[in-house]
């Protein structure tokens, strides 16, 4: 049962569905960076996650809770989930800058990176987004092998990370 | 007590204070490759405090520098910091951190002027920094609840939502504290603060009607309420209080906001050391053991013993300022101190019941190596979390006002 009070999460997961058929998933995906980037802004300078090394990483998904709450009352993930993740895909196939793109293993993938990333920039690092879990599977890792590169670092140790964790980025230092 | 031992104790205190502060002005929590590598705005705060203490004032105000620029834009101090400043924070909101800022700043102001405020205080600093002292009270009265005029958090000291999600002693005490600070500053700097001291007033009135108990004759650790904003609270989906005792119910007193000789006080601090003080192995516990949320067995905190040693000294009981300051340096190890004190059984215990119920994460398998690998795990003790800086600062604080109230009499 959905609370009157907690309703908002899943309000904002049927938006983003709705958004998807009424305007399409290349402009739902630039919304959903933009409010990303514009709460990042209001947090200022931060650099999230569990150290590791050079490392750092997230044991669990912020929105895992609300993300199996939409799927319990829904079912399956809808087609308009899929359609971002195969939208970014499919651009970061074409990008030349694939090394910044985000490892998306699900829909809200995309806000939480634009998040990071703008906190990162306030202080000054740039992000590497190396892989991320999914959180309803806990499985088939979604990797960016560029930026696992750029991190000097091997898929093995990703891997490694990714045994307790469900996201492993990195912060470079900006000259 | 050992004076001797306790003055050695308190020069390697000041030498810790000063070796884990960072070039940037952060203390560390507790040394690079320990358990706490970081800067967290409570223990911070509180370094600042011991070295105004000491008289550190260029060390104080390093450190007050470094939070000052680290404030988010919000007016919030996160949880924590790496030495750079970057907001590395993990939990939610512990809105004590902004009530400690605005103290420290404002004990900083007065102890740089000392005698001679008016010519020598330090108001070009607190000029510097005025916005970020607006952001920081604005901020807490954005968490104020209208309806009962306390300043709602989610975590506290103890950065336990379960008992200080709501209106909590420790957090209203000092934000409570902070607000009057904010108004000292802002007098001395030729503000119109009247607003603020009104708010303020409000805030230490809601916590004398509303976080004490007369028939407990004790303060409470905290109302229990989900939403800052509910309204009215009674329908709020938390709404309860937490009447357990804990250690921090003394920080009305501890920040000034009432005399150390109220009965309010004197009597909370009779329930605090009647429940509190471990039977087994002397020293104060934070709260109740069956909270359970004891990481590397329940035990005894040196930075509250150093705390409530404070009220015996204040209100001239010394033999009882000894018994607490007497045991913290008894149990000082190499003239360092940890977070907290506990029994080779009680550890076992503890971990018997986080193994159980699979909630013990990677970081505290480190800990719990190294509690086992510490010399005094031989002698039947767990030191947890060796050395803590928070209370070295205590320690500095605690026996400086020791040393006044009873040195200076022989």
């Amino acid at each position: 049962m959905i609370r009157l009070g907690s309703m908002l999460p899943q309000a904002f997961l049927i938006g983003i569905t709705d958004l998807v058929d009424l305007i399409g998933a290349e402009k739902t995906v630039k919304w959903l960076i933009r409010i990303g980037s514009e709460l990042g802004e209001t947090q200022g300078s931060g650099l999230e996650g569990a150290p590791e090394g050079d490392l750092n990483y997230l044991p669990m998904c912020p929105f895992s809770d609300e993300l199996i709450r939409y799927i319990d009352m829904f079912g399956e993930r809808p087609e308009e989930f899929k359609m971002i993740v195969d939208y970014i895909k499919e651009r970061e196939a074409a990008n030349k800058d694939k090394v910044e793109c985000p490892a998306v293993s699900n829909v809200l993938c995309l806000l939480h990176h634009a998040y990071r990333v703008k906190r990162a920039e306030m202080a000054g690092q740039k992000t590497l987004h190396l892989a991320c879990k999914s959180p309803l599977t806990g499985r088939d890792p979604a990797y960016n092998e560029e930026a696992i590169a750029e991190a000097g670092v091997t898929k093995e140790d990703v891997d490694k990370i990714l045994e307790k964790g469900v996201c492993v980025f990195k912060f470079v230092k900006e000259e | 007590m050992d004076i001797k031992e306790a003055d050695k104790l308190y020069k390697n205190c000041m030498k810790i204070l000063v070796e884990n502060q960072h070039p940037n002005g952060g203390f560390y929590a507790s040394p690079p490759g320990t358990r706490y590598p970081f800067i967290y705005p409570r223990d911070h705060s509180i370094c600042i405090l011991g070295t105004i203490s000491a008289g550190l004032l260029a060390e104080a105000k390093k450190g007050l520098e470094f939070m000052l620029a680290s404030q988010k834009p919000s007016g919030e101090f996160s949880q924590r910091y790496d030495v750079d400043g970057n907001d590395t924070s993990y939990k939610d909101l512990q809105i004590d951190g902004n009530g400690l800022i605005l103290y420290a700043l404002n004990q900083y102001l007065k102890a740089t002027g000392g005698l001679f405020f008016e010519s020598l205080a330090d108001r070009a600093f607190c000029e510097q920094y005025w916005e970020a002292v607006e952001k920081a009270v604005d901020f807490i009265l954005q968490n104020k609840n209208d309806e009962v005029n306390l300043i709602h958090t989610i975590n506290s000291i103890h950065e336990y939502p379960a008992y200080e999600h709501g209106f909590e002693i420790y957090a209203n005490s000092t934000c409570c504290a902070g607000l009057f600070g904010a108004v000292e500053i802002g007098k001395a700097l030729g503000k119109d603060v009247e607003e603020w001291r009104q708010q303020a007033e409000q805030v230490k009135e809601a916590i004398l009607e509303r976080l004490y108990s007369p028939r407990r004759r004790s303060f409470i650790k905290c109302i229990r309420v989900k939403y800052k904003s509910s309204d009215p609270i009674g329908y709020d989906a938390y709404a309860s209080s937490v009447i357990d005792v804990d250690a921090v119910e003394y920080a009305p007193a501890l920040f000034g906001l009432i005399d150390e000789h109220d009965l309010r006080n004197v009597n909370t601090v009779k329930r605090i050391d009647k429940l509190l003080w471990d039977e087994e192995l002397g020293g104060l516990n934070r709260y109740p053991e069956l909270w359970d949320r004891n990481n590397g067995g329940y035990g005894p905190w040196l930075h509250f013993t150093c705390q409530l040693s404070n009220h015996y000294t204040a209100v001239d009981n010394q033999d009882m300022a000894e018994k607490y300051l007497g045991w913290v340096v008894s149990m000082a190890h190499d003239y360092m101190m940890p977070e907290h004190i506990s029994t080779v059984e009680r550890f076992e215990m503890w971990l018997e019941d986080y193994t159980n119920a699979k909630i013990l994460r990677d970081s505290k398998l480190k800990m719990i190596d190294l509690i086992r690998e510490h010399p005094k795990w031989k002698e039947g003790f767990a030191y947890v979390t060796m050395p803590l800086i928070w209370p070295h600062a205590e320690f500095i604080i605690a026996y400086n006002n020791y040393r006044k109230k009873f040195f200076s009499k022989s």
